[in-house]
């Protein structure tokens, strides 16, 4: 029952962080790593060692390697990759990966929600991301582990699992919060 | 040599003609190597333009502001293999339009496998999506348009890495 209620809220606190964050994106992501093949042609990019990916004040992801596709405009009939709809086809960020969203929080300061696991995997089709490998997911509200795979669905801005997971929250979040004052069931509080 | 490479060759040969490449004598490397004359020419504002045999459309485009041609393993001279200064290799599409660019202060080039190589510094850019790179240590394959770079490498995209949701209204 109270899974219900803290999956939920810590679903809807990293979506007021990303979904604020894909607002501000800007159109430029910068990556940069030791070594690279880019697949010009097909544009295929796989970076290793020390691998980075930043969108400027909005994510960063490091990782030990990183392969990308970006999108292929086959209605030009040229062989080179162009932007289609301005996104990456596919995105797969594997060893140690760590992703930082940030968001500009109150009084200028800044919320950082990071997620943590062995792999991390976007495709632009389903707009979901994938985390596995040891997942976890921490904002300045909590924690969220995962067994399997912590899905985070773009498009629906929500948070689902594979697996069994562990929600940690802190126990300040509730403070003051009129989460559980809302009308249930049970009689009107006194 | 096989007949592609011949093919290559000549084609080479009159990229360089056609580029009005202009050969001259550079005394200070003709002094310190004075039992390979020839090892010391180098040419001024060289360029190369590689084209698809079938099509006959430009492919690669070599140009720099020197290049001598580079000593081989045996210590013979390899006309396919030159020592570049100030590298600029224009890649294109079957379209002939321009794809992507690479600069390089100092490389080696083969014309006859369209690679391009250096240990030093190179950026490369593509007009059409934006992108932009810049590295160290770098080998260019020019058959299979594949980029690899082997001492820290910096790419900026000009995209978004997750689309935007629509604003609901």
């Amino acid at each position: 029952m109270i899974r219900s209620v803290l999956f939920p809220l810590l679903a809807l606190l990293l979506t007021l962080v990303s979904g604020s964050a894909q607002a501000q994106q800007q159109d430029k992501i910068l990556l940069s790593a030791t070594n690279c093949v880019l697949e010009l042609e097909k544009g295929v990019y796989h970076l290793w060692d020390h691998v980075r990916v930043e969108s400027p004040g909005v994510l960063q992801i490091t990782c030990d390697d990183l392969r990308a596709a970006l999108p292929q405009d086959k209605a030009s009939g040229t062989a080179g990759p162009l932007p289609t709809g301005g996104k990456l086809q596919s995105l797969i960020a594997s060893g140690n990966v760590v992703i930082e969203l940030f968001q500009p929080g109150a009084n200028g300061s800044t919320n950082v929600v990071r997620a943590f696991g062995k792999q991390a995997e976007y495709g632009s089709q389903q707009e979901i991301l994938i985390l596995t490998g040891d997942p976890r997911i921490e904002t300045a509200s909590g924690v969220m582990i995962g067994t399997e795979a912590l899905i985070y669905d773009l498009k629906s801005r929500t948070m689902r699992n594979r697996g069994s997971y562990r929600i940690e929250l802190k126990a300040d979040i509730l403070k003051g919060s009129t989460l559980f004052n809302r009308g249930t069931n049970s009689s009107k509080s006194r | 040599m096989s007949s592609t490479n011949l093919r290559t060759g000549l084609t080479a040969l009159l990229g360089l003609i056609a580029c009005g490449a202009l050969a001259q004598r550079d005394g200070s490397a003709g002094a310190t190597n004075a039992t390979s004359a020839s090892a010391a020419a180098t040419i001024r504002q060289w360029g190369i333009s590689l084209r698809d045999t079938v099509t006959g459309r430009v492919q690669l485009r070599f140009s720099s502001t020197e290049a001598s041609p580079a000593p081989s393993d045996k210590g013979g001279l390899v006309p396919a293999l030159w020592d570049v200064t100030g590298l600029k290799l224009e890649s294109f599409r079957p379209d002939e339009s321009s794809d992507f660019i690479i600069e390089s202060p100092s490389c080696r080039v083969n014309v006859t496998t369209k690679d391009a190589g250096s240990i030093g510094s190179f950026t490369a850019r593509r007009e059409a999506d934006g992108i932009s790179i810049l590295g160290h240590g770098f080998q260019f394959d020019g058959v299979e348009r594949r980029l690899t770079v082997t001492n820290s490498v910096q790419i900026e995209l000009r995209t978004r890495l997750f689309q935007p949701k629509p604003a609901s209204p």
